[in-house]
């Protein structure tokens, strides 16, 4: 059992408590959900469960945090390691190893175990996870669903009762987020106590056995699975929660179809493909017509090749077979640089200069970036307080928002958003898909890369789906693209 | 899968050979390649040199490697000969110098690489610690390798951002502000390295980084009669070598 | 401050900035050494001017002695493994150790120890990647000569590479380093502690 006693903690550089007063009990065996909107304190708490805080982040406690009548805080992470066991958000920055077998054994070989003892744990590890197919490959090659499954399994097979997963469908697609699911069931049914913090948590409905709700460092409320299932609509919406009946609420939320024709077409791919070797392209065959003010989402599982015909449609890579055509004129890689913009899911990548306004005129020259537009841009984008900021000090929301002025300085009539919604609550995730809108009415085309279907319904007049067996994309009208996935969802 | 085929996996050697020899005798021989290529000078005896290590990368399930390395030596080893009729002031220095630096590199290189390929980073950090290596350079090594890859990947996002956002983005720009354009590249991927480590240090905190126990690899690892033979048997095979190179051998002209 | 222990996040960070350098070493001396003999030689005063900006952000991060050395060590081992000579490794090494004896020389690390620190251990890498140079002139010369390349031409060779230019060299390599830790600290404060990702001292 796990006990939160009246628990506050400040970080050090901390200007207030990010924990205030939690108390909460945490039976053995329970699955819970921890939810609340970004920043509220649910990465706190596990910090503080996981042994992080106050060593690896130092700062000042106050009340009690027990496991079975220990105290939690005074232990060393080292001496933690291999009771509770963590996975963190990002799958590509948690590895130390360069191939998947040692990083399995990774963990285990820090607690000393003999050579015989962690070939055991690992080959219980491989069997129960079922990562026998995952043994003695080179981890950079892996998809983010595949790294995940074998961070898992290097907490696993150092055998905690406890495991802790920070945000862990953030990264993932849909099919990698059921095969989460069905580690998490496991993990469950073998009786262990299984703590998630997570914005997009429909997948674990049914594993929920209860749900903590925090807001500004306070845990505010818990529920039961019952109460959770049954939670009124308008209440959740209230917390800032993603639903957790996607099926149920995809249609209502849907962006108004619109009649054929209503969209003047400006953009014409036909033919488009590609490949990094000859004999294995990537995607062939791509073609499609989007018109002005479209919003056109792009799905298919990871490693369906989205993020090269991303590449290709910026310009970043040159098509093999194909062309593109923008208001009549085809385009050469270097014209379709200059008419796009790609806002990554990472911003961190995207920005360069030490003050938001800067960022906003980089590479422009005078002439584009003078006069009144920068100021325009900035209030447009609610970012005009932080104009003299550094980039690299804001919010995420924030610096999603700044890389967009610059997409909005650039006029790029073509803008392109990876994953723009990954992590997000359910407030920010309605704001971007509202911004997004926006951005649309004033011309041009977007594209959007995303797993996160409630944004997709929102937002996208069309969508582009991967049609696996001919590795070709087709254009969906986003109604028929939903149907389907309701589909699989109530089918599960 | 079933359980035996899955401990048969975890337990195989992912390359045959001498590559299975303890990181420590990899990494002698390689300190004392390093030590004598650039010393043996003699035609027979530099090819000497390339062959007998040749056989020992391709005993250590590179042969492709050693086989390529050994054709670009020879390449780089008459064309250096070649340089003699090249009469550019100042040029042919310069070549020269270049092309006999280029096949000083080739052996090591060759061996290095493989080396590389070939060593899982639990051997090594076990071997270090074995060899009395402090924890925190054992540590910081292996997260080095690890990051490397790591680092490629993140520069070409940075870069790719910076084609389309026009930032430096032709040769031009690049030379007319050199400051600049390390300005963009640097400063990304620093506030990137400061985030992934952070997650990384956590990520291996909590699996226990910082226990102080010994530790074992999946692999034994031992500095036994087989790594002791091969080092002396490098060690020896170099410096016979070097002595045949100031003997008739080693002004034996073979390249002309 | 000085003398805490380092962690496992103070050692990460480090095996991570120092992979940077490394790459950062490996393109300077390779695009430098294309461009002809003479720019060769001057490669290091140009890593050491670029590493600065990286080394004093590690610096800023983890203030404690120890650092220097571990990044001495392993990118000197890196380098081993890809084929330097020893002396280059053996400088790296050295240069570490000797900057982390400076860093906190007096107990307090602070802009000044680190810049000194930064540009003894850049004069003493400069030295280490260009001795090699002089002491196999040897080698180089035999293979000269035996390649048909004219005696004035030799002559000229060994200028470049006597002792008094290699003097003239390590001092660059010195001035770059401090030059270096400069414009790392001018960095730091334009991005990183502006930024509240580095505390200001």
């Amino acid at each position: 059992m796990i006990e939160f006693k009246d628990f506050s903690f400040q970080y050090e550089e901390g200007k207030e408590d990010s924990l205030k007063h939690v108390n909460l009990t945490i039976p053995d065996g329970t699955f819970l959900l921890l939810t609340g909107r970004s920043g509220c304190g649910k990465t706190t708490m596990i910090r503080s469960l996981n042994g992080l805080i106050p060593h690896f982040y130092p700062g000042t406690m106050t009340g009690e945090l027990l496991q079975n009548g220990v105290s939690l805080v005074e232990m060393p992470p080292s001496e933690m390691a291999g009771k509770i066991g963590t996975v963190f958000q990002d799958p590509r920055s948690q590895f130390f190893m360069t191939d998947t077998t040692r990083e399995l054994a990774f963990g285990c070989e820090n607690m000393g175990y003999s050579r015989e003892e962690i070939i055991r744990r690992m080959v219980k590890t491989a069997q129960d996870l079922e990562l026998g197919e995952y043994l003695n490959r080179n981890i950079f090659a892996l998809s983010s669903g595949e790294k995940q499954q074998i961070a898992i399994g290097s907490v696993y097979a150092m055998t905690p009762d406890v495991y802790i997963f920070d945000e862990p469908s953030a990264n993932l697609d849909y099919e990698a987020t059921r095969r989460l699911t069905k580690v998490m069931k496991f993990l469950k049914n073998a009786g262990k106590t299984v703590v998630v913090v997570e914005h997009r948590f429909y997948y674990l409905r049914e594993l929920i056995d209860q749900v903590a709700w925090m807001e500004q460092g306070e845990l505010v409320r818990t529920f039961t699975r019952e109460e959770f299932w049954n939670l009124e609509e308008e209440t959740r919406i209230r917390y800032g929660m993603r639903t957790l009946f996607p099926e149920r609420e995809l249609r209502k939320y849907q962006s108004p179809s619109q009649a054929e024709g209503t969209h003047t077409p400006v953009l014409t791919v036909s033919g488009l493909g590609y490949a990094y070797e000859k004999r294995t392209p990537i995607f062939s065959d791509v073609s499609f017509t989007a018109g002005e003010g479209e919003i056109i989402g792009i799905i298919g599982h990871n490693g369906a090749g989205k993020t090269t015909l991303l590449s290709v449609l910026t310009g970043l890579l040159k098509e093999k077979t194909g062309e593109i055509r923008f208001r009549g004129n085809r385009l050469s890689p270097r014209k379709r640089r200059k008419l796009s913009y790609l806002v990554m899911q990472d911003a961190d990548y995207q920005l360069f200069a030490s003050s938001v306004e800067e960022e906003l005129t980089l590479g422009l020259t005078p002439a584009e970036a003078g006069g009144e537009k920068v100021l325009r841009t900035l209030d447009e984008l609610n970012l005009k307080e932080y104009r003299e900021r550094h980039p690299a000090s804001l919010s995420g929301g924030q610096k999603q928002r700044v890389t967009i002025g610059a997409a909005l300085m650039k006029n790029s009539q073509m803008l392109y958003f990876d994953e723009p919604t990954s992590g997000l609550d359910y407030d920010s995730m309605v704001r971007v898909s509202g911004l997004i809108r926006v951005l649309a009415e004033k011309g041009g085309v977007i594209f959007v890369i995303s797993h996160d279907f409630e944004f997709l319904a929102r937002t996208c007049t069309k969508i582009l789906k991967l049609d696996r067996h001919q590795r070709t994309y087709h254009l969906y009208r986003t109604e028929e693209v939903i149907d389907e996935l309701i589909d699989e969802l109530t089918e599960k | 899968m079933s359980e035996q085929s899955i401990q048969q996996k975890i337990e195989q050697n992912l390359f045959p050979g001498t590559a299975n020899l303890d990181p420590r005798c990899k990494l002698l021989l390689l300190i004392f390649l390093g030590f004598f290529s650039y010393m043996i000078v003699g035609d027979v005896t530099g090819l000497l040199l390339m062959v007998v290590f040749g056989f020992l990368v391709a005993a250590g399930g590179d042969g492709k490697w050693a086989v390529k390395m050994l054709v670009a030596y020879v390449v780089v080893a008459y064309l250096n000969t070649r340089l003699k009729y090249v009469t550019i002031p100042g040029l042919s220095v310069i070549m020269s110098v270049f092309g006999v630096t280029i096949l000083k590199f080739i052996p090591i290189i060759m061996v290095g690489r493989w080396v590389l390929r070939t060593t899982c980073m639990d051997d090594l950090m076990v071997s270090l610690e074995r060899a009395k290596f402090p924890r925190e350079i054992t540590i910081a090594f292996v997260v080095m390798f690890r990051y490397i890859p790591t680092l490629k990947i993140e520069h070409g996002m940075i870069r790719n951002t910076m084609k389309i956002r026009g930032i430096v983005d032709t040769f031009w720009k690049k030379l007319l502000h050199p400051l600049s354009t390390m300005e963009y590249i640097l400063v990304p991927l620093l506030m990137r390295c400061l985030k992934v480590t952070e997650e990384l240090a956590a990520s291996g905190t909590t699996r226990g980084l910082e226990r102080e126990n010994v530790r074992y690899s999946l692999r034994p690892v031992r500095f036994g009669w087989k790594e002791v033979a091969v080092a002396a048997g490098g060690f020896l095979v170099l410096f016979t070598l070097y002595v045949l190179d100031h003997t008739a051998v080693g002004a034996v002209v073979i390249w002309r | 401050m000085n003398n805490q222990k380092l962690t496992a996040k103070d050692v990460i960070l480090t095996g991570a900035l120092t992979a940077l350098m490394f790459i950062i070493s490996m393109v300077i001396s390779m695009v430098m050494s294309m461009l002809g003999y003479v720019t060769n030689v001057f490669y290091p005063p140009v890593v050491a001017l670029v590493n600065g900006i990286v080394m004093m952000l590690l610096l800023a991060k983890v203030p404690k002695r120890g650092v220097m050395t571990i990044s001495g060590v392993i990118q000197g081992l890196l380098f081993l493994l890809m084929g330097a000579f020893w002396c280059l490794p053996v400088s790296l090494i050295v240069g570490g150790i000797v900057g982390d004896l400076l860093i906190a020389n007096g107990g307090k690390i602070t802009t000044k120890t680190m810049t000194l620190a930064y540009a003894i251990f850049s004069a003493i890498f400069t030295f280490g990647a260009i001795a090699p140079i002089n002491l196999l002139q040897e080698s180089y010369i035999a293979t000269c000569v035996k390649n048909g390349i004219a005696q004035d031409y030799i002559d000229g060779l060994i200028r470049m590479t006597s002792a008094p230019m290699l003097i003239v060299i390590v001092v660059v390599g010195f001035v770059c380093g401090f030059l270096g830790a400069l414009l790392g600290q001018k960095m730091l404060n334009k991005h990183f502690v502006k930024a509240g990702l580095v505390s200001a001292r």
